[in-house]
């Protein structure tokens, strides 16, 4: 019996790319600096901004948060449906010492409350904005190590994990065209949630009292979607087909990140008034073609020679390009008292889009992002011998701005159109900060 | 039999997996859909996807007008000696399209006994209905009850074959035209203030669209849309039934048709138009015409479609 093989390209693609921390930071004094924390982060954050900042301290340290975000993403003028992205944000820094010997252990979990995965995919050509979706809507969970190498000079790194799914559905049975009632199948699911590391590593100098500088390394990465669905059974009834089968592999790209290679630089001016600047690279040019790539497997016995199975077609390169983004953030304290000090934070950050202007069937819509934050820290000393050290409390609120952008289409035919870009991003969040 | 139900379904699912994408879920209305019949009749006082029948005549060739939430609409009505023109109005499309009353007949020697193929553009504080008579294309001006005709006709050249079907939109201060003849679409433009009695300076472009479709078999009514893009680039959008290839003995009954479309930008006047590659109005087997319109915020399609005995006007929404 001539079995019908063909792999191809279809046209479905998914949202691709980043992780909800890298579109909207972790934790709220570095969110509230607009995210330039390489060199000025010392808390639990350490675990995404600079694994090396984890064995600055000496404290343990677990912090504890919680961030919500609202894409209001529109194409010409109409809401695109993004979903909110909120969770829950848990870390912990476990510095220890032996002998000269300083090194530290580090755990971040982020943990949304409405999806720990998603796979959402569309048709190829369907408008959506790929950086704001299915990638807001994922499990993180990062652990890292940290050395101090001399006194001032430390280095981290360590793996982030997240999840994709694998799954296979098995029917079996007799399928009789044009007569549902005679029709028998039995089932078998079987799918897995596999995890997907990806390591980061960092640096961090502490100059002096007043300036470090900080260089951090992320992988790229990539989520993969394995799914198959098989059907074997008799076609007819009476059978017409005895022993036939159709069988489906779809494998598509869920997630991408681009690796990031991210320096900064933090100053302590003036009376507790600092300045953090970053500048991040972000290799957005190895963004891979989002198509799925399905192999049919058919088998209908005498009619296989009627079969036309689709052409394989092959996409264009989704052409993103690198970019460079600049952060900066400001920190001053205003106010210092016996048991309560206050500080109060701005940041900016602009993030280029790497989105090429849509001109032919692929519709990823994004544009200029502009992040301005701002965020207030309460410390509170002295709460007791539960509490013998500080106790911050952060709050911070953001709004990211996308300017119009416009796409315009070559082909007068296409189904969509030309489209016009835009929107904001509201966040907010809060973050409890614990030292013992 | 079985084996050839079996064969055809395999093929046409298979044939599926190579066709145009389906709708997208949020789409911008930029582009040329590809649209869907109205199916949820939630708030609606009548059950789409038919706005508009007649017990008696069969409709065709529909050509919408908006005016805020109002909708009027003009349908050729064909009766079994002679066609004529219709008209229906709603202050709501949820009220539907309820009475059709003719707006336009024959009674001028050059057109014979039928007026049909409606094309009502918005002229300068009037309207103007372009219609086709004996293989020629009238114009009449004023608004519903009293149009003024031209009193000879205003396009007549389809070089000695008769014009089939005709559309027409208005661009700025021209009037754009496209005619069928034979199986060729013409483009004709003319400047509103050329209008008048005398010979219409027409500015022609023969064989306007870029070949045929690949999956139908013959041309058969026209419908016209000018609209700016979202970038407020402005587009020409050509929309035409067809015949499909009859593939079996399909006994007593219509023809099975479909609603293409062909689009050009119009940056350049020598622009042709280009075939989408399959047909846009899925799920509405012999439905043909189409006539568009925006309304809030999206897009309108009227279409003829077998209700019944007779051809009548739905309707779909995109997106």
């Amino acid at each position: 019996m001539r079995r019908l093989t063909v792999a191809f390209a279809i046209l479905v693609a998914t949202h691709a790319s980043a992780n909800p921390v890298d579109v909207y930071g972790l934790g709220s004094r570095a969110v509230s600096l607009g995210g330039a924390m390489t060199a000025a982060v010392d808390d639990s954050a350490a675990n995404y901004y600079n694994p090396a900042a984890l064995v600055r301290g000496n404290d343990l340290r677990i912090d504890l948060g919680y961030r919500w975000a609202q894409p209001e993403l529109t194409l010409n003028g109409r809401d695109n449906g993004v979903e909110a992205s909120r969770g829950v944000h848990v870390g912990l820094v476990a510095p220890a010492r032996v002998g000269p010997f300083r090194f530290a252990f580090g755990v971040s979990l982020w943990l949304p409350d409405q999806h720990l995965t998603r796979v959402n995919s569309l048709a190829y050509t369907t408008p959506r904005f790929p950086l704001y979706e299915n990638p807001t809507q994922h499990l993180v969970l990062q652990a890292n190590l940290a050395v101090q190498i001399i006194r001032g000079l430390y280095i981290g790194g360590g793996l982030t994990y997240m999840s994709r799914t694998q799954g296979e559905v098995f029917l079996k049975g007799t399928v009789a065209i044009g007569d549902p009632d005679a029709s028998s199948l039995t089932s078998k699911v079987n799918v897995d949630l596999l995890a997907v590391r990806y390591p980061q590593v960092g640096i961090l100098w502490e100059v002096n009292r007043h300036v470090s500088l900080g260089l951090c390394y992320r992988h790229r990465f990539s989520l993969q979607l394995d799914q198959s669905v098989r059907i074997d059974g008799n076609v007819g009834s009476p059978p017409v087909v005895i022993g036939g089968h159709f069988a489906a592999h779809v494998v598509s790209t869920d997630l991408f990140q681009p690796w990031q290679l991210q320096a900064g630089v933090s100053a302590k001016l003036w009376r507790g008034l600092g300045i953090n600047v970053d500048l991040a690279y972000v290799r957005w040019s190895e963004f891979p073609v989002p198509a799925s790539t399905v192999t049919l497997d058919v088998d209908i016995g005498q009619f296989n020679a009627m079969l036309k199975l689709p052409r394989t077609r092959s996409f264009p390169a989704p052409q993103f390009h690198d970019i460079v983004v600049p952060r900066i953030g400001v920190e001053a304290r205003v106010l210092e008292l016996d048991r309560v000090a206050l500080d109060v934070r701005g940041g900016y950050v602009y993030e280029a889009t790497p989105a090429p202007e849509q001109i032919g069937e692929s519709n990823f819509a994004d544009a200029d992002k502009h992040t301005f934050s701002a965020g207030l820290g309460v410390e509170v000393r002295r709460l007791g011998p539960v509490l013998p050290l500080p106790l911050a409390i952060d709050v911070h609120v953001a709004l990211s701005y996308l300017p119009d952008r416009a796409s315009h289409k070559m082909d007068p035919r296409d189904a969509v159109g030309d489209f016009v870009a835009a929107g904001v991003v509201p966040q907010l969040g809060a973050t409890l900060r614990s030292r013992f | 039999m079985r084996t050839h139900a079996l064969a055809l379904f395999l093929l046409a699912a298979c044939g599926t997996q190579d066709s145009h994408q389906g709708p997208p879920s949020h789409s911008p209305a930029s582009g040329l859909g590809p649209i869907a019949p109205l199916d949820d009749p939630t708030g609606l006082s009548w059950v789409p996807p038919f706005i508009l029948s007649d017990a008696a005549r069969a409709l065709a060739h529909p050509s919408a007008l908006t005016d805020g939430d109002a909708i009027d609409l003009w349908v050729a009505m064909a009766l079994a000696d002679r066609t004529t023109i219709g008209h229906a109005h709603t202050a709501r499309f949820e009220d539907g399209l309820v009475d059709i009353a003719e707006s336009l007949h024959a009674e001028q020697a050059w057109e014979g006994t039928s007026v049909s193929c409606p094309s009502v553009v918005a002229g300068e504080g009037e309207r103007l209905l372009v219609y086709l008579a004996n293989g020629k294309v009238g114009l009449a001006r004023g608004d519903e009850g009293r149009w003024s005709r031209r009193g000879t006709p205003l396009y007549a050249d389809g070089d000695g074959v008769p014009i089939r079907s005709i559309a027409a939109a208005r661009n700025g201060d021209r009037l754009r035209l496209v005619v069928l003849v034979g199986e060729r679409v013409d483009d004709l433009t003319l400047p509103l203030t050329d209008l008048g009695v005398g010979s219409p300076g027409w500015i022609v472009q023969v064989a306007a669209m870029v070949g045929a479709p690949r999956w139908g078999a013959s041309l058969i009514e026209l419908g016209l849309r000018v609209a700016p893009t979202a970038t407020d680039r402005w587009r020409e959008d050509l929309f035409f039934g067809v015949a499909l290839p009859i593939v079996a003995d399909l006994g007593a009954g219509p023809a099975p048709t479909a609603v293409g479309a062909a689009s050009r930008y119009l940056d350049h006047d020598d622009a042709r138009f280009q075939i989408v590659d399959s047909p846009i109005l899925s799920g509405s087997p012999f439905a043909r015409a189409a006539s568009t319109v925006a309304y809030r915020g999206g897009v309108l399609v009227f279409y003829v479609a077998r209700s019944g005995p007779r051809d009548a006007i739905g309707v779909g929404r995109w997106p």
